[in-house]
């Protein structure tokens, strides 16, 4: 078993891709009419001067679903939130039929503002019980819950229901939208938390204010948390204000879901809250406690969080956090409805103490050490549009969760014209807006229906949307949904509560596929005590090469619960190996020979009791004390402040960390380069393993200049290691800046550098890249120093050296003979030199910005000359970052491993659909105008927003007065053909970090690195060996947090430790097992003996001992 | 031709800086080369219109066509359309304006010929009025760095509750008309920010406070009346909806509209209060808006929230930009310099140019008591302190004084 429990995803994926799919009957689902369900339920709005958006910030977030077996009939029944009108219970009488019993079972539920609803067997006695919320629609209106306990079955199977909230201490005021019924203290009994949402609105969020708000409880509208308080076989709930969760008032609660995220057997907690208020990690502390570790663990959050769900979805065995926001899919409503992105706000509420928060799904990966790594735009889930209930399950029984997600909203507050100008209209008397006239207003505000989204996941993290093919089509405002097998036959069925229009009821026909369909196992679950549903148990179902988990949460998306019966989809596999089930408290029990296609029962009373969760392994890596004194200091500059349309920043690409033996001590010692404003710093290693600044005088004094790259060679042959360093940056430097200089440190021999005037060219270059080689044969070193910016002109291609040495450390530009291509070959960011066709001679490989990976070979001294279409498959043009040139696969030749943006980002980029940068002084006023443009849904689009090209350009201001003609515009729309003339034009066709293989003829083959590899932007690689099996392994840093506010920090790397083969293929190794946590902007790794030592922007130097042999 | 049709003009214009939510220095530079069109077109043929070539900064020599024109007031109108057509980004709008214009010289019996004429001298000088505005540096600030928050305790910062960026942090870099520079009349250094009880500061943050905490509805009134903020937002979930109102600029050329009216004024006595108006307006604006972005004040409301009163709320909203001084304690005290040079210090006149706005008609004894309102209604509103509006009177009133000597060295009166 544990041998199955480390397969890995890789594993999975073959099994996955390799097993192909059946032939569906027509799709996957079919829409099922109401006069077949008999489901006749809409949620109906009567909208009037009170219940609108407008007065009412729930007025169009609909109502919910609830399933489950309600009369224990083996039918799951359905049951339907509805705001103004009666919530419904539907009950299952087979093959899809189902019967309207709401006034039997007496569950109609009073009043408004109905909200979420909830099964649960509150009381413990084996029959679901129904929770149903309400939120405050006015002062003083009923907002009291209600909780209908089940009395059990009359003579025609129709349950009764009495309503009790009062008697069990749930008749809760307060403006709910859903209540999480879960065991916090491992009791076996059900305990509750309220999910509120503050109805009330702040227009001045400052940041003063949030932090009071934030510190200010409100017990109408804060997180409540019940213990369910068993006495003398009678449940009463009383309120636990000592559980640490924070009921404060800036609370806009949406949706939570209570799963055990950190796997120690006690029910955590994910909160989603809506607008800047923070969502919650809330782990349980294991003594009725609990802590939020959101700001640690979760590099950011959704801003405006929706609906959550959690489930494993890589089958890691570790279970992941999805939450839904509003960011829309396509370009033409992202530029209509979003309003403008403000730093200022931003940072503002980080520093009020609030999560980062972007507006977009996202994807928390749970990487079982405490952190997550969001890569929900890698995965494709992260523009959704304006969602609500996300689901995951395995919905095609393929072996993997696949993601349903509701749409829609009724009227498009958000549309920019509209937010512009729809108070034009309004008349105002004496300042005052009347009801009648915001009534008047929201009727007028554009209404869009949406379709809903269903994905497909393909491979554990990658998914595909796969409406057409499902059968999700037709566009609605959908808000909760719930998931069942409603007839039993082995695949999962959709319910869907609409806003003014009829529920949907999907029909499952996975199974219905022919004798190629996939397989499935349904578990039901017999827990112990008075938590018989097993809320909180943990059912993992091994096959063979994959292991799947599923936790028993009821309440899961939005509004709504889902069915108490576990389903896992088998795909072909042969057979199941064995099923666990491990039940809140860790009491566990362990199944061999369970048939697939049937129904298993597992049974708390039968289960071994807890046993210590066993010690992990210890990492191949280990955090230790760093040896390295000191912060790698950032100057804080906003590069986007400077040119507003650069797609990435560049000011924050140090430190540069080089190590030799400077002083002769046989250790070796580190240069680490400055930012601009702090001198770059040489520290020698002393006998301890510690290091020692020595002071420099001559770096002191060029403390102006931005360290961006370095080398230690002996430039003046006399023996030891002189520096060179290229001075760089963004920040603030003018075009031709005397700070951007480059500068040679000689050597004294003891490790002191003075400056040697005079021995390079005028250099007034940002410095990207440097590289050493003797390219001419004369023995003495050469320099390759690669330009990356034209501060403030960017992306206008700056200058490229060819330096060549005289023997006495005096350089000279070689540029023009050797290589005129490389003057101005564009944004260099990496260079490397490798003798790549054995005539002995280095030849060059450059990568940069919009540049290809690119091969200069060296004509035997007498040029440099561009050869890759001969050695590599293809002008992978790209947003390289780095360069590594080292043997992986033991043939003695030098690989390529080449660090790029990843493809967790906004930007998407193909051969087919590239990324362009078009670039012109288009109003002539003397500055560059560099318009992005990327592909969606088919065709190229600026991607920059009105506000954006107006404040950059203002004579564009006549040609689009409003967003909706913007929405749709291409560039030639924007620009006329004069205007385009002259414009220049860079490509950029691929974003992944990206291996190139030698073979045998010379040429170079790509390879997929693991998607691990593609998480984050990438700029730092290191080979080393650190399972000392003899073949090299990779590791790969980088992350960026200074990007704009829509593309949003990239922070999913935590350090990807790649195993190799010794034939070029890689592993990726989970944090947890390499033990890496590296947090922050990682840009330089140093591998000294067994110390690894990680230079990160604007942060300390981080080190890691490696495990020994 | 009815001198109300200048009026109109300016209400067409207003009607897309309303649509294009056109900021307070923008929209008085738009009004000042769309009138310094209608004017030049108008001074070709109208020799009591003093020539401005020499008088404002880099003021070219604009070409005359041969001839005698057969409709100058009429092609002063197409000029001010062209010109604000082409300057203001919903322009296009005012193709409309123009056609109307036409049908109403068609219906008035005036020759289709003669509309023809008027209409193209009227563009002849716009298009040279034009090129001279393209010349005045405003495209250039694309290229300057974004503004950037001075950070530290007594500084600006967005305000609430949309936390919009600095507006014009660059104006001062725009050709002024009359002014040497735009930093001319730099007034002395604001009250120095020092937020313990006590200081001087302190005093300017509690005045304003309490003076909300008191406010009769008298004030309130006033306040609401000079509001004047092209864009408020009003916030409510996810539902945002945009309150505009006049500029202060737009405002004052109202009112100009209104005296003109009042008296009767002939139309090029009409279009030269109106022109003299904008050219002073903007270059006040550029005044004022260089010691905005000099001294970086923090606004009351942030100062107050912080300091004082963490719910404190002023009751017009902050617009997005520094404290100090106060833009319509400058720009009214200007403008009324100029319109009293014109009607006298004791001239009455209901303004009703709020109507629109929902607010109700306000009658002045003259234009500096309702430019001494205008500006301590930013006081009542909540959102300057004390100094921001005497200084800001103090460099209005300089301005004002200065553009009248600049313009008026011989004095002209065309009455």
């Amino acid at each position: 078993m544990r041998k199955l429990l480390r397969l890995g995803t890789a594993a999975i994926c073959l099994q996955a891709a390799a097993c192909g799919r059946p032939v569906p009957v027509d799709s996957l689902f079919t829409l099922l009419p109401a006069t077949e369900t008999n489901i006749g339920f809409r949620n109906d709005l009567r909208e009037d001067k009170r219940t609108n958006g407008f007065m009412q910030a729930t007025a169009y977030m609909g109502g919910g679903v609830a399933i489950g077996d309600v009369n224990n009939d083996g039918l799951e029944d359905v049951y339907f939130s509805s705001n103004q009108g009666p919530n419904k219970l539907y009950l299952n009488r087979g093959h899809l039929t189902f019967e309207d019993v709401t006034d039997q079972a007496g569950v109609a539920a009073t009043g408004v503002w109905k909200t979420g609803i909830t099964l649960a067997d509150v009381n413990g006695d084996g029959r679901l019980d129904i929770y149903a919320c309400r939120s405050a629609v006015a002062p003083g209106s009923n907002s009291r819950n209600q909780l209908f306990i089940n009395q059990g079955n009359d003579a025609r199977g129709i349950p009764g229901f009495r309503e009790e909230a009062a008697a069990y201490g749930l008749a809760d005021p307060a403006a709910s939208m859903q209540a999480v019924f879960f065991d916090y203290d491992n009791d076996h009994d059900l305990d509750m938390l309220l999910v509120n949402y503050n109805t009330s609105w702040f227009s001045t969020l400052d940041e003063d204010f949030i932090r009071r708000t934030l510190t200010t409880p409100n017990a109408a509208a804060g997180l409540k948390l019940y213990v369910n308080q068993l006495d003398a076989g009678r449940h009463y709930f009383a309120l636990d204000s000592t559980s640490r969760i924070r009921n404060t008032s800036l609370a806009r609660g949406l949706a939570a879901t209570a799963s055990d995220l950190n796997l120690d057997n006690w029910a955590d907690l994910y909160v989603s809250n809506d607008f800047e208020a923070p969502d919650y990690v809330y782990l349980n502390q294991q003594n009725r406690t609990f802590q939020d570790q959101a700001a640690r663990q979760l590099g950011h959050t959704s801003l405006y969080s929706m609906g959550n769900d959690i489930a494993d979805i890589n089958n890691d065995g570790l279970p992941d956090i999805l939450t839904l926001d509003m960011l829309p899919a396509d370009f033409r409503r992202q530029k209509l409805l979003m309003g403008d992105e403000s730093v200022e706000t931003h940072d503002m509420r980080v520093r009020a103490g609030l999560n980062r928060q972007f507006m977009r799904n996202m994807l928390q990966l749970n990487n079982g050490d405490g952190t997550f790594s969001e890569v929900g735009q890698l995965a494709g889930l992260s523009n959704t549009d304006w969602s609500w209930a996300p689901l995951l399950a395995d919905y095609d029984n393929d072996g993997l969760k696949d993601l349903f997600v509701t749409n829609g909203f009724l009227h498009d507050y958000t549309n920019m014209d509209f937010v512009k100008n729809i108070g034009d209209s309004i008349d105002m008397r004496h300042g005052i807006i009347s009801e009648a006239e915001v009534y008047k207003m929201a009727r007028r505000v554009p209404s869009s229906k949406i379709t809903n989204y269903i994905f497909r996941n393909q491979d554990g993290v990658s998914f595909t949307q796969a409406n057409a093919a499902w059968g999700i089509t037709g566009s609605s405002n959908s808000n909760g949904a719930a998931y069942a097998d409603l007839d039993n036959d082995g695949d999962l069925d959709l319910v869907v509560n609409n806003l003014n229009g009829p529920a949907f009821v999907y029909r499952n026909n996975a199974r219905h596929s022919g004798a190629g369909a996939f397989r499935y196992l349904s578990v039901k679950l017999q827990g112990a005590g008075h938590n018989p549903y097993g809320v909180g148990a943990k059912v993992t179902v091994y096959c063979p090469g994959q292991q799947q988990l599923v936790e028993q949460l009821l309440t899961r998306g939005f509004q709504s619960s889902v069915s108490p019966v576990l389903h896992f989809g088998l795909g072909s596999a042969s057979g199941i190996d064995s099923v666990r089930v491990q039940w809140p408290g860790g009491a566990s029990q362990l199944l061999p020979g369970v048939k697939a296609n049937t129904v298993l029962t597992l049974r708390e009373a039968t289960a071994r009791p807890p046993r210590p969760i066993p010690e992990p392994r210890p990492p191949a890596f280990t955090a230790m004390a760093s040896p390295v004194p000191g912060i790698c200091a950032e100057n804080d500059v906003n590069d986007f402040k400077r040119q507003p349309l650069m797609p990435a920043s560049l000011s924050y690409s140090g430190p540069c960390l080089i190590s030799a033996d400077v002083n002769g001590d046989q250790l070796p010692d580190l240069f680490i380069g400055g930012a601009q404003g702090f001198a770059g710093r040489v520290l020698v290693q002393q006998a301890g393993g510690g290091f020692r600044a020595l002071p420099q005088a001559a770096l002191l004094a060029d403390a102006g200049s931005e360290d961006a790259a370095a080398a230690f060679f002996d430039a003046d042959h006399d023996g030891d290691l002189d520096l060179y360093v290229g001075s760089g940056g963004y920040d603030t430097f003018l075009p031709d800046d005397a700070r951007l200089q480059d500068r040679l440190y000689l050597n004294d021999g003891h490790g002191r550098f003075s400056r040697s005037p005079a021995v390079l060219p005028p250099m007034r270059t940002s410095t990207g890249t440097v590289a050493v080689a003797d390219i001419n044969g004369d023995s003495y070193p050469d320099l390759f120093v690669g330009g990356r910016v034209i501060p403030g002109r960017y992306p206008e291609p700056p200058r490229s050296y060819v330096l060549l040495n005289d023997g006495h450390g005096r350089f000279t530009d070689h540029t023009a003979q050797l290589a005129p291509a490389l003057q101005r070959l564009g944004m260099v960011s990496a260079a490397a030199w490798a003798d790549l066709n054995g005539d002995s001679y280095p030849d060059l490989v450059t990568a940069g910005e919009w540049l290809p990976v690119q091969i200069w070979i060296n004509q035997r001294g007498r040029g440099l000359r561009d050869q890759t279409t001969h050695y590599l498959p293809a002008r992978h043009t790209g947003w390289w970052n780095t360069l590594l040139l080292t043997d992986l696969n033991h043939d003695g030749q030098a690989d390529i491993v080449a660090g790029n943006m990843g493809l967790n980002t906004q930007c998407k980029a193909s051969e087919a659909e590239p990324a362009e940068l078009v670039y012109k002084d288009f109003d002539d006023n003397g500055a560059v105008d560099p318009i992005l443009c990327l592909y969606n849904q088919g065709r190229s689009y600026p991607y920059l927003t009105r506000d954006e090209l107006l404040d950059q350009i203002s004579l564009m201001r006549p040609r689009f007065p409003t967003y909706a003609r913007f929405a749709s515009a291409t560039l030639t729309d924007i620009f006329t053909a004069a205007e385009l003339q002259g414009a220049s034009r860079l490509r950029a066709n691929s974003l992944r970090t990206q291996c190139y293989l030698s073979t045998p003829g010379g040429r170079y083959r790509a390879v997929a690195l693991p998607m691990q590899a593609q998480f984050t932007s990438v700029f730092a690689v290191q080979s080393l060996d650190y399972n000392h099996d003899g073949h090299p392994d990779l590791l790969l840093g980088g992350n960026v947090s200074h990007h704009r506010i829509r593309f949003g920090n990239q922070d999913a790397g935590f350090g990807c430790l790649l195993t190799g083969d010794g034939k070029g293929g890689f592993r990726y190794l989970p944090q947890r097992a390499s033990g890496l946590s590296i947090r922050g902007d990682v840009r330089s790794f140093a591998l000294l003996n067994n110390t690894l030592l990680v230079g990160r922007s604007g942060a300390a130097v981080q080190a890691y001992r490696v495990r020994s042999k | 031709m009815p001198a109300a049709r200048i009026g109109w003009v300016v209400d067409r214009m207003q009607q897309l800086m309303r649509q294009d939510i056109t900021n307070p220095p923008l929209a008085a530079r738009f009004f000042a080369y769309s009138m310094l069109a209608g004017y030049e077109t108008l001074a070709q043929s109208d020799s009591s219109l003093m020539p401005l070539h020499g008088r404002l900064r880099d003021y070219p020599r604009i070409p005359r066509p041969a001839g005698q024109c057969q409709a100058p007031q009429l092609a002063a109108l197409f000029a001010m359309l062209h010109t604000a057509g082409q300057l203001q980004p919903s322009g296009s709008g005012l193709a409309a304006a123009a056609a109307a214009l036409t049908d109403s010289c068609r219906n008035a019996g005036i020759p289709a010929a003669v509309v023809a004429q008027a209409r193209a001298r009227g563009q002849l000088v716009a298009t040279a009025i034009l090129a001279y505005a393209r010349q005045d540096g405003y495209n250039r600030i694309s290229n300057y760095p974004r503004y950037t928050p001075t950070a530290g305790p007594g500084y600006w910062s967005p305000t609430p509750p949309a936390f919009f960026g600095a507006v014009e942090p660059y104006f001062n870099r725009v050709r002024p008309f009359v002014l040497d520079s735009a930093a001319q009349f730099r007034p002395p250094a604001p009250v120095a920010f020092d937020s313990r009880p006590g200081s001087g500061f302190a005093a300017l943050m509690r005045e304003v406070y309490q003076t909300s905490c008191t406010l009769t509805p008298a004030q309130r009134a006033t306040a609401a009346f000079w509001d004047c903020n092209p864009f408020a937002l009003r916030e409510n979930g996810h539902l945002r909806i945009g309150l505009k109102k006049m500029s202060p600029g737009a405002h004052w050329m109202a009112i100009a509209s209104i005296a003109c009216r009042q008296r009767k004024a002939p139309f090029a006595h009409t279009l030269q209060v109106h022109t003299v108006l904008a050219v002073v307006l903007t270059d006040a604006f550029m005044c004022c808006w260089d010691e905005k972005y000099r001294s970086n004040r923090i606004r009351p409301e942030t100062a107050i929230r912080r300091y004082l009163d963490p719910t404190w709320q002023p009751i017009l909203q902050t617009p997005p930009f520094p404290e100090y001084l106060s833009g319509h304690s400058v720009i009214s005290t200007a403008a009324a310099e100029v319109l009293t040079h014109y009607f006298g210090p004791t001239y009455a006149y209901t303004d009703t140019s709020e109507r629109a706005f929902g607010l109700p008609d306000r009658r002045f004894s003259s234009f500096r008591q309702a430019a001494a309102e205008a500006a301590i209604s930013r006081l009542y509103g909540g959102i300057h302190f004390r100094d921001a509006i005497t200084q800001g009177q103090d460099q209005g009133r300089q301005v004002g004084q200065l553009a009248l000597r600049v313009l008026f060295t011989p004095v002209t009166n065309p009455r």
